[in-house]
């Protein structure tokens, strides 16, 4: 807890002069501190320079980084909340600065990432008057954000960021826009900071009702086929380790979302792989197969439930999440459990009976192998010797031990390396995976190396993608974040060309894409790099791109026109889920 | 489709509003009426906002709005389970604040009540 240390207690180092007067722009460098934040991606501009100005000050406290975009800072604050589960801090100036950011805070809003970003903003007595870089940030970031707020008066500042701090990080994570006035950065105030636990307005605990969990627990203990599927909502409420104990004593199959990933180790024995449109076979199947579906912590997203009048209508639905109203929006269920997935697996856990399912286990191994032998063998052990996504992936796994951070790009090589990246420890992926933004890649990969130095991070980005945020190069190279680039080069967007071939007649309609020469790019940034067209060379390229000291990038040319299956097509059913292309196209 | 009366409490915050009625455009949801008025409790409103919906779509909506910061506690009811009582303000200009029924010669407070 926080503690208000006397300036007449004799502990000097750690006493903060109580209503110490100073500018705002101050105030937010201490606010800052009495966070414990150390990292703060930013861009300046006009709207913002008295918080710069004082920044300047705190260069040996706060670490700094200045991307080459607004929109790279706020996706390397994504990547450095998502690896670390602390707050991204974003700077960003007021108008074009404000905009650049939205993307990315309506990417965090999607995939509950905490962030509090701290946006300049034209002095108040202009505001409304279409001043010079005025935008309407507050307006304009409604729909995305879990709060905003535009503070006008500089006394206003302490309370209203420890607030945001509260708040992005509490209940489900999201994102919080502070808009400060340039007035208001400018004025003295006193300042006195106290840390926020609790907001009336605001329910940031749920307190699980007992009964609910009994029930939940009768259900599962009289199932036959029980099937658990599990979302982010594991890492986030830190559950990890109950949701194994609970799948180990129950002997319950689980898979997980795209944002689950990494929340259960990939090897691990009830573990029947990733839900969803490009997810494995047999979790898609036994969906419409189970007759409990328990789900913990996810948001039945479309993209999981496919048409979802024909999800799992077979099954007792169990709903377990933080979020209200989450709860009953897309899947109806039986029993809606509002709380956090730690709370409520502690208290499931010694109710629930010891058991295995060895029947309802085998015809999970028995679609699975349908899968191994139709997609993933072609996919991870082609016979040609031209390179294609599954296999860099193989090899990663193979030359990493799994203790790799993983972050990708939108598209057939973010699907491919979902599938078929062996995680192993919790937070290990960082994905965009509710609004899927292409760009997402490279600054992510960025911020989650500083927010877990110790680790390696790959970034497996499409060629597409690449060229939304290449810029991001020169702030990589700039503060030498050793990030380890890999681009999956098959000169089309990918994913819209497999759609095209799929339900568009093989209309290619503008997606054919050149590039221009990654490695020649990537020297020009004096970032090392390498290109690699054949199978028998791509082992060494990669161990030679993990090795070097410092960030480095490999261009792999893969197969053009390669395609992501299994796959369950738009508006059919998770049992509709296809493992190759059908001769009739009309679905 | 039904009619439904949705009525929430919020702080009186800027914005808020804005982000309440958000919550129908984003659902394609039309607002047929919408009042906001200050209650006794200092710094809280009552927002009613009606509107042609189905039960599980107002639920839906009805979360969204309780899960806003600043929103004390949402409900709603369908049209038929409220009793509607009808209040009419007039404003008058008067020369004085004495409620004298000469300053009101049309009405007198008997007909007002
Ligand atoms: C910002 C943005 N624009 C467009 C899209 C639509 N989109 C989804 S995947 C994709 C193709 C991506 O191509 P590439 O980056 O080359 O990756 P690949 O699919 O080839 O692996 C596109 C255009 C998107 N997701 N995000």
């Amino acid at each position: 807890m926080f503690k208000i240390f006397n300036w007449n207690s004799g502990i000097v180092e750690k006493t903060r002069m109580k209503n110490r007067i100073m500018t705002g722009s101050e105030a937010v460098m201490q606010s800052l501190l009495d966070e414990q934040i150390d990292t703060v991606f930013g861009y300046p501009g006009g709207g913002i320079m008295p918080i710069y100005d004082a920044l300047f000050d705190y260069q040996n406290k706060i670490n700094h980084i200045l991307t080459r975009h607004e929109q790279g800072l706020i996706h390397a604050a994504q990547g450095y909340a998502r690896v670390s589960g602390k707050v991204g801090v974003c700077f960003a100036t007021a108008g074009p600065g404000a905009t650049n950011l939205i993307t990315g805070i309506a990417d965090a809003m999607m995939d509950s990432t905490p962030l509090v970003c701290i946006i300049g903003q034209v002095a108040s007595p202009l505001l409304g008057t279409d001043a010079f870089q005025e935008a309407d940030v507050v307006g304009m970031t409604i729909p995305c954000t879990k709060w905003n707020y535009q503070i006008t008066s500089g006394n206003k500042i302490p309370e209203i960021l420890s607030k945001a701090f509260f708040i992005a990080n509490s209940g489900r994570p999201g994102p919080v826009v502070i808009s400060i006035t340039k007035n208001a950065q400018l004025e003295k105030i006193s300042y006195n900071y106290l840390k926020t636990s609790f907001l009336k307005s605001y329910k940031s605990k749920t307190y699980p009702e007992y009964k609910r969990i009994q029930e939940v627990a009768t259900l599962i203990n009289q199932a036959k086929k029980p099937f658990l599927v599990f979302g982010q909502g594991i890492i986030l409420s830190g559950a990890e380790l109950l949701l194994k104990q609970f799948i180990e004593k129950t002997g319950i199959p689980a898979a997980s979302t795209l944002l689950g990933l990494s929340a259960l180790s990939s090897d691990h024995p009830n573990y029947v792989g990733m839900l969803g449109m490009h997810g494995n076979y047999a979790p898609n199947l036994m969906t419409n197969k189970c007759d409990v579906l328990i789900g913990i912590g996810l948001r039945f997203d479309d993209r999981v439930t496919g048409d979802a009048s024909r999800y799992a209508k077979q099954a007792k639905i169990i709903h377990i999440d933080i979020d209200n109203a989450e709860i009953n929006k897309i899947v109806k269920v039986d029993i809606p459990v509002l709380g956090d997935a730690s709370e409520v697996l502690e208290a499931l856990i010694p109710l629930v009976k010891s058991g295995s399912y060895k029947l309802w286990m085998k015809e999970f191994k028995d679609r699975f192998s349908d899968e191994y032998s139709q997609v993933i063998e072609k996919d991870l052990y082609p016979k040609d010797d031209k390179p294609n996504m599954g296999v860099v992936i193989r090899m990663l796994n193979e030359l990493t031990n799994n203790e790799t951070i993983l972050v990708t790009d939108v598209g057939q090589h973010q699907m491919i390396a979902s599938r078929y990246f062996n995680f192993k420890n919790t937070r290990s992926l960082v994905t965009s995976g509710g609004l899927g933004t292409m760009g997402f890649c490279l600054p992510a990969a960025m911020g989650a190396k500083l927010g877990q130095p110790t680790k390696t991070v790959v970034a497996i980005i499409g060629d597409g993608g690449f060229q939304m945020t290449l810029q991001e190069l020169g702030t990589i190279s700039q503060y030498n974040i050793s990030v380890k680039i890999i681009i999956m080069n098959n000169s089309f967007l990918g994913m819209v060309r497999q759609w095209q071939e799929m339900f568009f007649e093989s209309r290619y309609s503008f997606t054919d894409m050149e590039s221009p020469d990654f490695v020649k790019l990537a020297d020009a940034y004096i970032i090392p790099a390498s290109r690699v067209t054949e199978k028998s060379k791509l082992m060494q390229a990669i161990k030679k791109m993990l090795e070097h000291n410092g960030p480095s990038l490999l261009e792999v040319i893969v197969e053009k026109e390669d395609n992501v299956f299994p796959m369950i097509p738009p508006g059919a059913s998770v049992d509709e889920i296809i493992l190759k292309l059908q001769s009739n196209k009309n679905v | 489709m039904k009619n439904y009366i949705i009525t929430t409490y919020a702080e009186n915050n800027i914005g808020i509003l804005n982000r309440i009625l958000n919550i129908f455009s984003k659902r394609m949801v039309n607002v047929e009426s919408l009042t906001v008025v200050e209650t006794e409790e200092n710094g809280l409103s009552k927002i009613t906002i009606v509107i042609t919906s189905t039960e599980d779509l107002v639920s839906n909506i009805v979360k969204q709005i309780n899960k806003q910061i600043g929103i004390i506690k949402t409900a709603f009811d369908s049209n038929t389970e409220v009793f509607y009582q009808k209040i009419s303000l007039y404003r008058m200009i008067t020369k004085s604040l004495n409620f004298h029924e000469e300053t009101i010669p049309a009405f007198n407070t008997n007909s007002m009540q």
